[in-house]
């Protein structure tokens, strides 16, 4: 401590550190975070060991200059803890506890065994000294990694304060090696007095810069993330879009043959019921038996149609809770022709119940659709042609397994599967799985792939189970 | 029209996997006087080619769609076409060129775009029956003649092979080392069994039976 000449510095700066620490917590009132809450406490504390210090000037004991100087410190520890935590590494609190009670200690030590006042007063400055050196540390940190100017502002005017404590501490260990008590001039309680209130009042400006500037940023960062997962989101729905398109694409053919063999029915059945009317060769039960199956066969076409438009809607996706044994079916009848054209053979135990998760039918149905492609792709080729289809439930996920009768995966070759681009097939895009694998995410479920027990390949769709969603 | 009838019109035998369309074909081909057998499916009715018919025989076509899940059409074309002569007529909905070509190369007759007109329905399948009995007629005189061939010695039938290639019975004589009055005694004999009204007749039938 200075000495009772600095009554004078004490009150002014303690008052100053006061008002600062009262506009800073004001001022950051939008931003107070863990590490405005310690500047302001430092601030606050420090005020508070210098308004006692002036007070208790004199007064022998425990309520003396001890408790000021310690009070002071913990102000100074709470200021360094502010900038540490800004950089993300905090003192432990027990550490700054224990360092604290080992100052008290030494503090103790020099004043009741050595007894010497100007001693004393040289360990009080250098323990400031070091934390004064620790706060201009941080800050430079901060101002080198953030090009931030308030960080620059703390660390320049710290380090005044550094330079004015060393020379304090030079004038105190020059009283000391002569053996006189420390007799400061007014000019130095002065100079140290003016330094010490530019720092306080650059500091405290200076980290009210700290804050705004991060805050600013984190909020334009968080504005170009939005706008960045807003961005993908975007291009990943077009993306699927496509690749249902193209789906429709590769399925034309089945689809066409779909389509034309009701049509063939119906053109055959109203021909026939006019030729035998025309002709009066027909019974009138006979011509109704046919227009009956006129009307059967529109229906089947309606029906075909139907599941087609549902499958290209296009535009924003619409989340609400989904049936996967539903979609699972109906993506098994949208490839009926395929499967019939090829000959698969399709094994999905009537899974009674609903099993429910939160999503885009759509976009789901179309997960199920480009993985049971995938097996159809796989099996196509081979004389046995299987495709098993299982929906199992726990107690928070559902997992939808489909598994083939295929050759199964090339170990080799696991890790790129579902990455963009890759195929195995003659004609694939190498997108279904990825864009499959995608669109999970976005669900919060996700997709493996695995060799099954009897070898062909097995993909497990994981997805969270509604809340409820099914009995 | 009783089953008879419609067997000595024609016998047409249906294959596609679509119940719709079997039973709206039948009603069209039956008004028509033509007799339907309906198959699910073409192994089915490979399954049972070797069963008694019932039928009398007649003419008699297949009509096979092409895109069927257990045996497609044109697999099933080629089997078809080891087993018998029987004409065949493919149908699809959306084959591309190279299936017709593939059909066609095979030897199918005709290849229908579905949906078929009930015209060209008729027409293709009346034009089928026609080669079924133009094929047929033709394996029941081949037959026929096969039967008389071998009613011949081995000497009449050294002798008409001779005759067959225009040698003077003379030369046939000094071949086989007959008197020229047995040469002229086989020769007629030959007439008689193969039941030729000449010696033109005679030489057709002997080419068309090792042509």
């Amino acid at each position: 401590m200075i000495g009772s000449e600095g009554a004078a510095v004490y009150l002014i700066l303690g008052l100053i550190c006061l008002i600062m620490s009262a506009i800073t917590w004001v001022v950051l009132a939008h931003q107070r975070s863990h590490a405005a809450a310690y500047w302001c406490l430092g601030n606050l504390l420090f005020a508070g060991g210098l308004l006692l210090a002036w007070h208790e000037q004199g007064t022998p004991g425990w309520t003396g200059l001890p408790l000021a100087n310690l009070i002071a410190l913990g102000g100074l520890l709470s200021g360094v803890q502010a900038l540490r935590l800004d950089q993300g590494a905090p003192w432990r609190p027990l550490g700054m506890a224990l360092a604290s009670l080992g100052f008290l200690l030494a503090y103790e030590f020099t004043r009741q065994e050595l007894g010497q006042t100007t001693l004393r007063a040289g360990f009080v400055t250098l323990v400031w000294l070091l934390l004064v050196l620790q706060v201009a540390w941080w800050a430079w940190r901060i101002a080198r990694r953030r090009r931030s100017t308030g960080a620059m502002a703390i660390a320049a005017s710290q380090l005044l304060l550094a330079v004015g404590l060393l020379i304090h501490l030079a004038e105190l260990l020059r009283d000391a090696s002569r053996g006189q008590a420390s007799t400061l001039h007014l000019l130095h309680i002065g100079f140290l007095g003016s330094v010490g209130v530019l720092t306080v009042l650059v500091s405290d400006v200076g980290f009210i810069g700290i804050i705004l500037e991060r805050s600013v940023r984190e909020r334009m960062e968080a504005a170009a993330s939005q706008a960045r997962v807003e961005e993908r989101q975007l291009l990943s729905n077009q993306l699927a879009q496509l690749d249902r398109q193209r789906s429709l694409g590769l399925m034309a053919a089945s689809l066409a043959h779909e389509l034309k063999q009701p049509l063939t029915a119906i053109l055959a059945s109203a021909q026939a019921a006019r030729r035998g009317t025309a002709a009066e060769r027909m019974e009138p039960a006979q011509s109704l038996e046919l227009l009956d199956k006129v009307i059967l066969n529109t229906r089947r076409i309606s029906g075909i149609t139907d599941r087609l438009r549902s499958f290209i809607r296009p535009g924003a996706v619409h989340s609400a809770p989904v049936d996967l044994v539903r979609i699972t079916r109906e993506m098994l009848e949208l490839l009926q022709p395929d499967l019939r054209r090829h000959g698969v053979r399709v094994a999905f135990p009537a899974a009674g119940p609903q099993v429910l998760v939160q999503g885009d039918a759509i976009q789901l149905s179309q997960v199920v659709l480009n993985v049971l492609r995938n097996a159809i792709d796989a099996v196509h080729l081979i004389p046995d042609r299987s495709i098993q289809v299982q929906i199992l439930r726990s107690d928070r996920e559902a997992v939808l397994s489909i598994s083939d009768s295929g050759p199964g995966l090339d170990p080799d070759l696991a890790d790129r599967f579902g990455t963009p681009y890759f195929t195995t097939k003659d004609h694939g895009l190498g997108l279904g799985l990825s864009i499959s694998i995608a669109i999970l995410e976005q669900h919060q479920g996700n997709l493996t792939l695995r060799n099954a027990e009897g070898g062909g390949a097995c993909v497990d769709i994981r997805l969270p189970l509604l809340p409820g969603g099914g009995p | 029209m009783d089953q008879a009838e419609r067997c000595r019109r024609g016998r047409i035998v249906l294959i596609d996997d679509d119940a719709e369309i079997l039973a709206a074909v039948t009603s069209l081909l039956e008004l028509e006087g033509y007799l339907c057998e309906t198959y699910a499916s073409a192994l089915d009715y490979l399954g049972q080619l070797g069963a008694p018919r019932r039928c009398p025989p007649g003419p008699c076509c297949v009509l096979l769609d092409v895109m069927m899940p257990d045996l497609d059409g044109l697999e099933a074309q080629r089997r078809l076409a080891g087993l018998d002569d029987t004409p065949l007529l493919l149908m699809s909905g959306a084959s591309g060129v190279q299936e017709a070509v593939t059909a066609f190369r095979a030897g199918a007759l005709d290849f229908l775009i579905k949906p078929i007109e009930a015209e060209t329905l008729l027409e293709a399948v009346e034009k089928a029956l026609a080669v079924s009995r133009a094929r047929q007629a033709t394996r029941a005189r081949t037959q026929d003649q096969s039967r008389r061939l071998a009613a011949l010695t081995p000497r009449e039938h050294d002798v008409a092979v001779r005759v067959a290639r225009g040698k003077l019975n003379r030369v046939i004589g000094e071949e086989l080392g007959l008197a020229l009055r047995t040469v002229k005694l086989y020769r007629q004999r030959c007439l008689e069994k193969l039941e030729a009204s000449s010696t033109a007749d005679l030489i057709r039938i002997l080419q068309e039976e090792d042509p």
